[in-house]
């Protein structure tokens, strides 16, 4: 259950109606404590429900529409999300595809990149010394 | 819908004109007023342009997406100046940390208070609403918070 308070709710949509650019927007909600919320508290599945049962409604008020937007950014940031197994149909808003896009270009990676041991380089020692060792005055032999 | 819009080099720029204003779009209008006591509102609110349509497009259409600003910036070529030296006419392109074009206006005037404080002034549109005579940095913290100033050298 997505619980928002009154207050969060109008700021998503004056964030959509004060964004020039998609990539505003993006960055404007992703910053909103709601989406921060959406992000960490909610299962995607519940997202992704969610997303497609605002987006198929017929009333398209800044409200539902800041919502959608949101709960867009909320499935494609979320934490249990990282691979975008639950994947929306972003082109169900008019910069979806463009939201998708950042969306997924500023996910921190989740690939595990193993590097192999690199070799350490050959250092060949001789025994004899070839710089001259100074002692400090007090540990000088007699 | 879409309109034909070129850069002098006539190459093509997206765009697109928008719906109708909404009740939320004027209520929001009305508390921006509120917000924002010292910026000047110039129009009402619109949703046929945004700010680089006014800014680029003579507030015929849309431009929404920022990647098609340094194209214009460049086709048109608009030469970065200091804020010192911005006039009336010259325009200012508000950027984030990413380099994102998010916001733009043109100058309307430019004083210099004791030598010090330079505070451009700046008609803008904010969104779905209207046009805007304000401070340089006095308007929604969306907008920014890199600023460059640009002037036309056709």
């Amino acid at each position: 259950m997505i619980r928002l308070s009154k207050h969060e709710l109008f700021e998503m949509a004056t964030l959509l109606v004060v964004a020039n650019t998609p990539h505003s927007l993006f960055k404007g909600l992703l910053s909103s404590s709601a989406v921060t919320r959406l992000r960490y508290e909610e299962h995607p599945n519940t997202l992704l429900s969610y997303f497609n049962q605002i987006t198929a409604r017929a009333e398209r008020s800044e409200i539902v529409m800041g919502l959608a937007y949101g709960v867009l950014i909320g499935l494609l940031m979320n934490s249990r999300n990282a691979d975008w197994r639950f994947q929306p149909d972003s082109t169900r808003l008019t910069w979806g595809p463009q939201i998708e896009q950042h969306a997924k270009a500023s996910a921190p990676p989740t690939q595990i990149l193993n590097i192999s041991a690199i070799p350490a380089p050959q250092v060949s020692t001789s025994n004899q010394s070839t710089s001259t060792l100074i002692l400090p005055r007090g540990m000088q032999g007699n | 819908m879409t309109i034909r819009l070129e850069t002098s080099k006539r190459t093509g720029i997206v765009n697109s004109q928008e719906r109708e204003i909404s009740v939320f779009d004027l209520n929001w209008a009305r508390k921006l007023m509120r917000q924002f006591p010292k910026a000047i509102p110039r129009t009402e609110p619109t949703a046929l342009y945004n700010c680089h349509g006014l800014t680029f497009a003579s507030r015929r259409t849309r431009i929404f997406l920022s990647s098609e600003i340094p194209k214009i910036l460049n086709d048109d070529k608009y030469k970065e100046i200091d804020i010192k030296e911005a006039k009336g006419g010259d325009i200012v392109v508000y950027f984030d940390e990413n380099g994102d074009a998010n916001h733009s206006g043109i100058v309307v005037a430019n004083t210099e208070y004791d030598q010090r404080l330079i505070l451009p002034m700046i008609c803008s549109k904010w969104g779905n609403g209207g046009e805007f005579i304000h401070g340089l940095n006095d308007c929604p913290r969306i907008y920014g918070p890199q600023t460059k100033f640009y002037r036309c050298a056709l």
